[in-house]
């Protein structure tokens, strides 16, 4: 059986070519891939692909009875199991340790940092909430995949509206003529979209997630969004998740490579700006999309 | 009305997923769509390695949430599927591992399935690592109520109302025996499943008629797949092999 890659003359080709600042794939050390954003007809289905690492994130949404100690919030629930497609390596049922670090950044990033408002999800209060669920889905590893999930997952969740539901209390509302109101029974009425635009989620702040890869010689420099072959030979990786006010969510730090205060700061400075960049792109982008459908607004 | 249901089949191969060997997209319409990818033929592990022949491993993955019954059942219809197509005995002791990705959220009919086996063989041919006895096509058909007229699944509004549908694989190859229909070759049935409702019912006669409107319906189907392989471009070359657009004859 070939034994798994890296070889050692890949190895040493890396090591040797990042001494000298020089990346194998022509960026430059702090250089992103550029993200580019694919829409499904569905709001809610994006396709974020960052050089060949491509992940497809999904959300829908359904009215639930809320969580017992927490009846005025709705629920959001992530599901990000890697398949063998992103690369042979991985085995469903066995999660290796890059899928249990990507459930639990998708999981600060996206539903610890209060990023969407779960109360706005409440449609009545110790009854029926949002349910939103958010299913993410690595089609090709080409190296930091956590970043491009991310990615995906906050796009998916600006993507989504969620259809707009009207709850009909004693007083009669007449919306449809042929429903018998009867008193003291509270109905709901989930328009179709056809009638009522759907709604965007509540959303507090938009928060993207960077990574950066450093290597065993002291003296190269840690490189900003890693290939498969930096990600493999890499002696430890920093992620930062913040958002484009230069709030950090989270800040993962993993392989134990000793790192001086100074470096973290100067990393946490380089990922604000990538963030903002990353911010007006995407932003950019969702209107882009959102021009071209033809959802009216009454 | 089965010639001009399957206008906007939709195929793509130009994936290029980077972690697998070959991979496809294809959809019957943009609310049924599936990819999939093929690594083949890799190491298996010791304990699902098979003396004389490659093993067929196949995971089907659905658009929201965890795999469940659903797709395990699809999975082993594929796999199935892929056992009968493939030569699977030029490759001993190794794995060929497909992966289904559902695109789209599943439909109450079988049409989801019929894109997943579509996009499974399309992608074992952009691998081209396996040599297969032909290539696999598949559609799914319904009929509204007992008695009348089976047609091919065109669109959501049909999912909804159609009280009994199946869906036919047929393996289509030139070195089948068999008659030769305008330009497709000779295909054999080589899986298939009818089902009707609760509440409805079916009989032979009326699976002998779906069988052969899906067999018409999937002889387009393979022209459809020819067309954009001859359009695909070979690494290296600059243009496509055809510049004209080749147009199906509807």
């Amino acid at each position: 059986m070939r034994p798994p890659s890296p070889s050692i003359p890949e190895k040493k080709f890396l090591y040797d070519a990042l001494k000298q600042s020089l990346r194998l794939d022509g960026r430059d050390m702090l250089d992103l891939r550029t993200p580019t954003f694919t829409f499904g007809p569905e709001l809610g289905w994006v396709e974020c692909a960052m050089g060949k690492t491509r992940v497809i994130a999904q959300l829908d949404a359904k009215m639930v009875k809320p969580l017992p100690e927490r009846p005025f919030e709705g629920i959001i629930t992530i599901h990000s199991e890697i398949s063998p497609m992103a690369s042979p390596d991985y085995e469903p049922g066995r999660p290796s340790e890059e899928e249990v670090t990507l459930t639990r950044m998708l999981d600060k990033v996206l539903r610890r940092s209060d990023a969407i408002d779960k109360e706005s999800l409440c449609i009545l209060a110790g009854q029926r909430v949002w349910q939103l669920r958010l299913t993410v889905h690595v089609l090709a590893d080409a190296g930091n995949i956590l970043d491009c999930s991310c990615l995906a997952g906050i796009v998916a969740f600006k993507h989504f509206r969620k259809p707009d539901v009207e709850v009909i209390g004693d007083e009669v509302t007449v919306v449809r003529i042929e429903m018998i109101l009867l008193p003291k029974l509270t109905f709901f009425e989930q328009h179709s979209p056809s009638e009522r635009a759907p709604i965007s989620l509540a959303i507090h702040h938009t928060p993207f997630c960077v990574t950066f890869a450093f290597f065993p010689d002291v003296l190269t420099r840690p490189v900003v969004d890693p290939s498969l072959l930096e990600q493999r030979l890499s002696a430890g990786l920093v992620s930062i998740a913040m958002n484009a006010q230069r709030e950090i969510c989270v800040l993962h730090k993993a392989g134990g490579v000793p790192t001086a205060p100074e470096e973290v700061l100067r990393l946490i400075n380089i990922a604000s700006i990538l963030v903002k960049d990353l911010d007006k792109r995407v932003e950019a982008r969702l209107l882009e999309d959102w021009e071209g459908r033809k959802v009216e607004v009454r | 009305m089965s010639s001009t249901a399957l206008r906007s089949i939709s195929i793509s191969c130009e994936e290029g997923l980077d972690g697998v060997d070959g991979s496809a997209r294809f959809s019957f319409r943009p609310s049924c769509s599936a990819l999939a990818s093929v690594s083949g033929p890799i190491t298996a592990r010791l304990a699902a390695e098979h003396p004389a022949r490659a093993t067929v491993e196949v995971h089907v993955r659905p658009l929201s949430s965890v795999p469940g019954t659903a797709e395990k059942s699809r999975g082993m219809a594929i796999r199935e599927i892929v056992e009968r197509s493939c030569l699977l005995a030029q490759h001993p002791r190794t794995l060929i591992q497909v992966v289904v990705q559902a695109l789209t959220n599943p439909t109450p009919g079988y049409a989801l399935l019929a894109a997943e086996i579509n996009a499974c063989t399309l992608a074992l041919i952009n691998a081209g690592s396996i040599a297969m006895r032909g290539v696999v096509c598949a559609v799914s058909v319904g009929r509204v109520k007992k008695g009348s007229v089976v047609s091919v699944e065109v669109d959501m509004a049909d999912d909804a109302v159609l009280e009994g549908g199946g869906c036919f694989a047929f393996l289509f190859g030139f070195a089948l025996s068999g008659p030769i229909k305008g330009s497709a070759p000779p295909c054999e049935d080589v899986w298939s499943t009818y089902s009707a409702r609760p509440g409805s019912s079916f009989d032979q006669a009326e699976l002998v008629r779906a069988r052969e409107v899906a067999r018409e319906a999937a002889a387009e189907v393979w022209q459809c797949m020819k067309n954009n392989i001859r359009r695909q471009k070979m690494v290296g070359e600059a243009q496509s092999p055809e510049e004209v657009v080749v147009k199906m004859e509807i």
